[in-house]
């Protein structure tokens, strides 16, 4: 750009006259340390170095490997006793490039035996309000008897190997050492007593109904299984604490489940024995399912199950289910379960939604389970990877949400009327949407939960909050749009962690390893990579480690990768540090270019001087002083009395003609197309650098969206300035003006500048009528009959003195 | 007095997709001469704490309110969101309650009237153990908007008062 040769701008609210340059002009302020600390500075130092295994771009490396676990599992339950009893083969296969000397097996039951290493590092306090219930259930928890009790530990042929048990990790000495390709088989015999979830919580468990004397089982960690052996951690065996969920490597599994006779049994997998389970009635429905794509068909119905709940078969039988490149297992068992099933089309391929769920849980989950597994099915395939597995099924349990491959646990109880609140329909989709939607994220997309809760939560809750976008218009999502994340980011500082932390250092779960990183990644489908770019990327993630194991390092490459954005500032900001958003717009300064023609600047000059001169004494004086001494005596005049400093004398017409020789053609333009310059101020307070994005709000009314990267702040990040050249003149100005960056303080968002009131004074501000929605539809309703029947009252009264017509 | 009891206690309530935060938001309205609060819970939790001390099925936010949240409410919070301004005791004015838009968690506003008894505020003590006393995860954020000064607290079950200065 050619330079202008005496850019001439007058800052139109006082005559001030000064020269600027035409750029963002701001010195630079970062440097006060002797190293780089950029909040754009790339990540060589935070991630690991590419290798082999694991590609610069993102993707799995050529020598990428993952080791194999194969189950055949006997498993039974005792419902008397609520105990149940194991016996497992375990097939191991060493795909690295490392001989192994031991494995390493969880025992996650382990955490709920006396003095386990979860009870002892709780941190806990008395209350002085305790009620009787809290401190019997201290009791409880501290009485109950769990954990794995191993009856034996042999090779294939039922020798007995040497292992050693710590806390929730158990090492098994390997009679030689395992070299790659090859494959070892051990068995393991247990068994376990199952915990009163209503009592003791858990992620399974069972929930026992006493008025019926029965139970619903929710049965998962139910068998000791493998870690995880890789290039990133060697064995992940870090302790299963509680918060740090599970890390597992894929694998085919056949489980035999021997129950009562009159349970119904729900699994990972598909069921291989229907035929000496079900009755024919019940297959033939479950026949016609396969085929059902737009409504559920229930193939266990209320009666059947209410006849079941009635009588305790003594008998028992056993379900076979079977699995193939699943991380996990778990299943489901009651004689109160209804089943209902849906096929869904993914890709051309069908896959089952199915629901199990006692008569408590109607009417809502005949209504709503099935069909929003099945919606859920189909919009994580899109936005991630298809869906292959043969099924996905949803379990009612009341009060919790967990998940397993193909299988996952729901609360969404209606009263015992049949009635529901609006949260619990809301909360049971919710629930549904997010713990199906496990499935890809880490079931598929098999991510290393004991390290980083983020990689499923937060990529779950993103693309949970895309399916409920999906589902209804309005639907009240919790975590996703930027405003939501506000009053947490802006927290007190200590109780905030960065996301890039262990599970089970985070401050805040929810917020932190859910809300954060959904939002974050909201932003940058929104704002900062705009929706084409962020799709691809995000599905090219899921692509590339669908049923493999990804680290964050090779979701950050691969987002940057797919897409041409360089978003190392906004991993940087966003996921290793606890700042927030709050960028202040300081000032607007309005600039005209002088046209440098006298005869059109002074009398603009003039004009504005007496604009200014509005003071309300001198106003009054003009009208009152009728006449002053100099207007009076002609001899008190001289010189100055009547010089005017706005007339153009001869001389500035001259020099404005040389001037104007001199000038291009170009730059004549500019001086006479009457744009005005807008010098705009930003400073960050909150620390996270950020796209800015502004509203012109233009005096005619009409407006204006500008979006500028967030790379404005790459030489400082601290204060900037910038200026718009506008056709127009400037009412109001916005920053972000349709909340999109999480803003955390909007009063300093606004020009001319503006409080914005408190949720407080919002409230209190608010028509608190009593009147709840339902009885406001029911007046209303009530009127609307009154009308009707006025009026066909008035109606029936035409008619009835209405004379005959007579072409009738 | 025996005070050796360690316990080591876990939520019964624990579910494993719902977490535990309260925000708190003390404002001193000074035209108003108000400490406004509004309190942020999640209705489980409220519903939770209020039926662990023996209320009966509230439904707190939906048609079938019981008639006596509201009173169990204010109740509760005065006992377990204490407000001390220079150490003095406060009394809370119900304003009034609603729900989010996501209907996951519940606002709650209350007022302290008549700030000026309190004299020129040189400090604020908080005493805030929401929950804490049955979820050992509980944590409790508060922010203090009094004119110029904007403070933010994290209490939790260890850390359950407070004092700031203020006016420095």
């Amino acid at each position: 750009m050619k330079s202008i040769t005496s850019p001439n701008f007058s800052l139109m609210s006082t005559r001030y006259k000064l020269i600027i340059l035409f750029s963002v002009a701001a010195l630079s302020l970062v440097a006060q340390e002797n190293t780089n600390q950029s909040k754009f500075k790339q990540l060589y130092e935070e991630l690991p170095t590419p290798n082999v295994y694991r590609t610069a771009s993102g993707a799995p490396g050529h020598q990428y490997y993952q080791q194999k676990a194969d189950y055949v599992i006997d498993v039974e339950l005792d419902e008397k006793n609520h105990t149940i009893k194991g016996n497992e083969t375990v097939t191991y296969t060493n795909n690295s490039p490392d001989a192994l000397d031991y494995l390493w097996v969880q025992l996650d039951q382990n955490i709920r035996a006396k003095n386990s290493i979860g009870q002892l590092t709780s941190t806990s306090s008395i209350d002085s309000e305790m009620s009787f219930g809290s401190i019997k259930r201290m009791h409880d928890k501290m009485n109950f008897d769990g954990g794995f009790k191993l009856d034996h530990v042999t090779d294939a042929s039922g020798n007995k190997l040497s292992y050693t048990v710590n806390e929730t990790m158990m090492r098994i000495d390997l009679p030689r050492p395992l070299r790659k390709g090859q494959s070892f088989s051990f068995k393991i015999k247990y068994w376990y007593n199952i915990n009163d979830r209503m009592k003791l919580g858990g992620r399974s468990g069972y929930e026992y109904f006493e008025e019926e004397d029965n139970s619903i089982y929710s049965i998962a960690q139910f068998f000791p299984r493998m870690a995880v052996y890789n290039e990133v951690d060697g064995w992940q065996n870090k302790q299963f604490l509680g918060n740090g969920e599970f890390t597992l490597p894929f694998g085919d599994y056949k489980v035999n489940i021997t129950v009562p006779a009159d349970h119904i049994v729900a699994a990972t997998g598909e069921l291989k024995n229907a035929s000496s389970l079900l009755s024919n009635a019940q297959r033939k429905r479950w026949e016609s399912s396969r085929t059902s794509f737009n409504e559920p068909v229930i193939i266990v119905t209320q009666e059947e199950a209410e006849a079941s709940e009635k009588e305790k078969s003594p008998s028992k039988k056993t379900w076979t289910f079977e699995a193939k490149n699943v991380r996990d297992f778990g299943w489901a068992s009651s004689r109160k379960f209804i089943w209902d099933a849906m096929a869904v089309k993914i890709s051309g391929k069908t896959v089952m939604a199915y629901s199990f769920y006692p008569k408590e849980g109607n009417p809502l989950w005949e209504q709503y389970s099935t069909r929003v597994v099945a919606h859920t099915l189909k919009t994580y395939s899109k936005f991630t990877t298809d869906y292959t597995y043969p099924q996905a099924t949803s379990i009612h349990t009341k009060r919790i949400g967990m998940e397993y491959p193909m299988i996952c646990f729901n609360y969404g109880r209606p009263e015992e009327d049949g009635t529901y609140s609006k949260r619990t329909k809301y909360g049971m989709i919710g629930v549904i949407i997010h713990e199906v939607g496990h499935n890809f994220f880490p079931m598929i997309i098999n991510s290393d939960e004991r390290q980083w809760t983020w990689m499923d939560e937060g990529l779950n809750t993103f693309v949970q909050y895309l399916t409920q976008e999906e589902f209804e218009r309005g639907y009240p999502s919790r975590r996703g749009p930027p405003q939501n994340i506000v009053s947490y980011m802006k927290g007190d500082k200590s109780g905030i962690s960065p996301i890039m932390i262990n599970s089970e250092s985070i401050l805040q779960f929810g917020n932190n390893a859910y809300g954060k990183p959904a939002t974050a990644l909201n932003i940058l489908r929104e704002t900062i990579m705009g929706r084409e770019l962020f799709d691809h990327a995000f599905k090219t993630y899921s692509e590339r480690w669908a049923f493999k194991h990804p680290t964050p390092a090779d979701f950050f490459r691969t987002m940057e990768d797919a897409s041409a954005v360089d978003l190392d500032w906004f991993w940087r900001g966003w996921f290793y540090t606890n700042d927030h958003v709050d960028i202040s717009l300081d000032q607007v300064s309005w600039f005209k270019v002088s046209t440098g023609n006298p005869e059109v600047e002074n009398p603009i000059a003039k004009a504005n001087e007496e604009k200014d001169d509005t003071y309300i004494g001198g106003t009054r004086n003009k009208i009152l002083i009728e006449k002053t001494v100099d207007e009076l005596d002609e001899k008190s005049i001289d010189f100055y009395t009547t010089y005017d400093p706005f007339l153009t004398s001869i001389l500035e017409k001259e020099d404005y003609t040389e001037y104007i020789e001199d000038l291009e053609e170009q730059e004549l333009a500019l001086l006479s197309d009457g744009k005005n310059y807008y010098e705009l101020q930003f400073s960050n307070i909150g620390g996270l650098v950020m796209p800015i994005i502004l509203e012109f709000e233009y005096t005619d009314g009409s407006k204006e969206v500008v979006r500028i990267p967030a790379e404005i702040w790459v030489q400082n990040s601290e204060s900037i300035t910038k200026v718009f050249i506008l056709d127009k003149e400037v009412a109001r100005v916005t920053l972000d003006p349709l909340l999109e960056t999480a803003d955390v303080d909007r009063n300093n968002n606004y020009w001319p500048p503006r409080m914005e009131p408190t949720r407080f004074e919002l409230y209190k501000a608010k028509d608190k009528s009593k009147d709840n929605l339902m009885q406001k539809e029911v007046k209303a309703q009530e009127r609307e009959e009154e009308i009707k029947k006025e009026a066909e009252e008035k109606d029936a009264e035409e008619e009835n003195t209405e004379e005959p017509a007579e072409d009738k | 007095m025996l005070n050796t009891v360690l316990i080591s206690f876990l939520s019964l309530f624990i579910s494993f997709h719902n977490f535990h935060v309260t925000q708190t938001t003390l404002h001193y309205n000074n035209s108003s001469d108000l400490i406004e609060i509004t309190i942020q819970v999640a209705v489980q939790d409220l519903e939770s704490a209020l039926e662990d001390q023996g209320a009966k099925q509230l439904r707190i936010g939906t048609d079938n309110e019981s008639k006596s949240t509201d009173q169990l409410i204010k109740d509760y919070f005065e006992r377990r969101l204490i407000i001390l301004p220079n150490g003095k005791p406060t009394h809370y004015q119900w304003v009034g309650k609603e729900m989010s838009k996501d209907l996951h968690d519940l606002y709650i506003y209350v007022e302290i009237t008549n700030c000026q008894q309190y004299g020129k505020f040189t400090s604020l003590s908080v005493e805030n153990s929401i929950f804490t006393e049955i979820l050992s995860d509980q944590a409790n954020i508060v922010s203090i908007e009094f004119g110029a000064d904007n403070q933010k607290l994290t209490f939790s079950q260890n850390n359950k008062k407070q004092t700031v200065k203020l006016g420095q």
